[in-house]
């Protein structure tokens, strides 16, 4: 569906991303993730062609999507809005973004918009920085876009909001599938979600798994070092810490069924890395075992 | 296509709101200033107007009004409406074609409402009894018809227009550096304008020129073009920052 090859932007003389390589399928939620500055609003933006690439082809469906309409009216990016449209109130954006969105859907925006319990009347400027977030969700899901991008989707919301916007998502997901990309910071909460993740690091595409592939092939090992050190010592270690005699290992590769059955024999105790923490681990510089 | 129908319809979203209350406080202005001058005769002079010392023209003083208008609107279709559309999937040349026609649009309702306005002044002036001021320069409202005051004034208008376009967009990309740029650039062209010797000249080329009504227009129709177009080598490069 989306493909993109040999991507390049700088800012200046500060090089964000460096020769990026993805082929994204369609009817998939891919979670993008990266620390600060990795550089995932600068590729979200790319995709829209909101920003200029330095060099490189993004094609949606084959289509160059920079300055076609064809291929930009199939995508959106629900992030933050520009500060210039602060002063506009949430319904005139919807009614703006009902104009531009091809596919836009009325009903489901009305639906949301209850759902969620927003005040349309006010202005931007004058909701809190929760409901601001939720007139984006609601862009974001009612422009119905085969492409639907989420930059950040949970800023300033409480978690019964965030709670609702997963179900909401994942519902609507079920109802009408497109591709969904999701960069955000609170890993654990919206794995789930994720069909494969996608991180960027130094740049780059550090890593790219199907979520359970990637659970699958990470441990923390937990027990005494004599017993664990025979185990690790061909794997790629991410963690390490030491509680007295007790020692956590975290590894990230396959467990064979007789490597897991010495473990267990010994008493070591075996448990996945969590997403989030694995995200933590991988993208951690300068440490053993990242990426 | 069927894209551009959609920005089209989303940059004109607000048109009759707006074109509607900035008429509205224009007559207003008109209104309140020809009541005094109707009440209290031609010394109490308050509000908008333009005089020559015997004549005077209120509606005249809307042309001023009309190109503040423009700057603020050449603005605000790149600091508000640009941003939304690049957020939601716009091109650049849609969005700029789309932009085209609807300063076209504003132009068209501008210069015939003012116009319109210029004739209507001339019947208001003989019943509240003012010496009205006919002469603007590139028009004579006492001389010439109505359609030809209208055509002066939609192309003067689309030069403007094309060139606060101009200024939005680069106002748009480099933020409050342009304006500083712009503000350097004119006091070095507006120092270096002083400098010259008073040549007597020059204002006989100028007069000898706005009494070329073809000419006049030509030009005009020449700045509309190349402004609109230089805009377009600036957006089809610009980048939404924020």
């Amino acid at each position: 569906m989306l493909s993109i090859s040999n991507l390049n932007k700088s800012y200046g003389r500060t090089k964000v991303l460096t020769d990026i390589n993805l082929d994204l399928t369609a009817n998939k939620i891919y979670g993008l993730l990266g620390r600060n500055g990795a550089g995932k609003t600068t590729l979200l933006k790319l995709i829209t062609s909101q920003l200029l690439r330095n060099s490189g082809e993004i094609r949606l469906d084959g289509e160059e999507v920079f300055e076609n309409s064809r291929a930009l009216e199939r995508i959106s990016l629900a992030k933050e809005l520009p500060s210039s449209l602060k002063e506009k109130k949430a319904r005139e954006i919807f009614a703006l973004a009902g104009l531009l969105y091809k596919d836009w859907d009325e009903e489901y925006k009305d639906y949301l918009v209850r759902e969620f319990n927003l005040n349309t009347k006010k202005k931007l400027s004058k909701l809190s920085t929760g409901n601001q977030t939720i007139v984006v969700l609601i862009m974001g899901l009612a422009s119905r876009s085969g492409l639907t991008m989420f930059d950040e989707p949970t800023l300033g919301l409480d978690a019964s909001v965030r709670y609702k916007f997963y179900n909401l998502l994942l519902e609507d997901y079920e109802k009408h599938p497109r591709t969904i990309i999701i960069s955000t910071h609170l890993i654990d909460e919206v794995a789930n979600l994720f069909e494969e993740v996608i991180i960027l690091s130094d740049q780059q595409v550090a890593l790219r798994e199907d979520v359970n592939t990637l659970l699958e092939k990470s441990f923390y090992l937990s027990g005494r070092e004599d017993l664990i050190n025979p185990i690790i010592k061909e794997k790629r270690i991410i963690h390490r810490e030491t509680f007295g005699a007790t020692k956590i290992v975290g590894i990230y590769g396959y467990l064979t069924a007789e490597e897991k059955q010495y473990l267990k024999a010994q008493g070591v105790e075996l448990s996945n890395i969590p997403l989030q923490k694995l995200f933590v681990y991988l993208t951690e510089g300068n440490k053993e075992g990242a990426i | 296509m069927e894209a551009l129908k959609r920005v089209i319809r989303f940059q004109n979203y607000n048109l009759v709101k707006s074109l509607g209350t900035f008429w509205l406080v224009v007559l207003l202005l008109n209104i309140i200033a020809s009541s005094f001058v109707a009440v209290r005769g031609m010394s109490a002079q308050i509000g908008p107007m333009v005089s020559d010392g015997s004549y005077t023209s209120f509606t005249g003083s809307n042309l001023l009004i009309i190109f503040i208008f423009f700057i603020i609107y050449g603005a605000l279709m790149y600091h508000e409406d640009l941003a939304m559309a690049l957020s939601c999937g716009v091109t650049r040349k849609d969005f700029y074609k789309g932009a085209i026609f609807s300063n076209i649009i504003v132009v068209l309702l501008l210069s015939s409402v003012q116009t319109t306005l210029l004739f209507i002044e001339k019947i208001t002036a003989r019943l509240l009894g003012y010496p009205l001021l006919t002469e603007f320069g590139m028009f004579n409202t006492s001389t010439d018809s109505y359609f030809l005051v209208a055509v002066i004034l939609f192309v003067l208008f689309l030069a403007l227009a094309a060139i606060t376009n101009l200024i939005g967009i680069l106002q748009f990309r480099w933020g409050y550096k342009f304006w500083i740029g712009f503000g350097v650039t004119l006091v070095i062209i507006l120092n270096s304008a002083a400098a010259q010797p008073k040549d007597s000249s020059r204002v006989a080329i100028l007069l000898n020129y706005l009494s070329n009504i073809n000419l006049m227009l030509l030009t005009g129709l020449v700045v509309a073009l190349m402004f609109f177009t230089l805009g377009y080598f600036f957006i089809r490069k610009t980048g939404l920052s924020k």
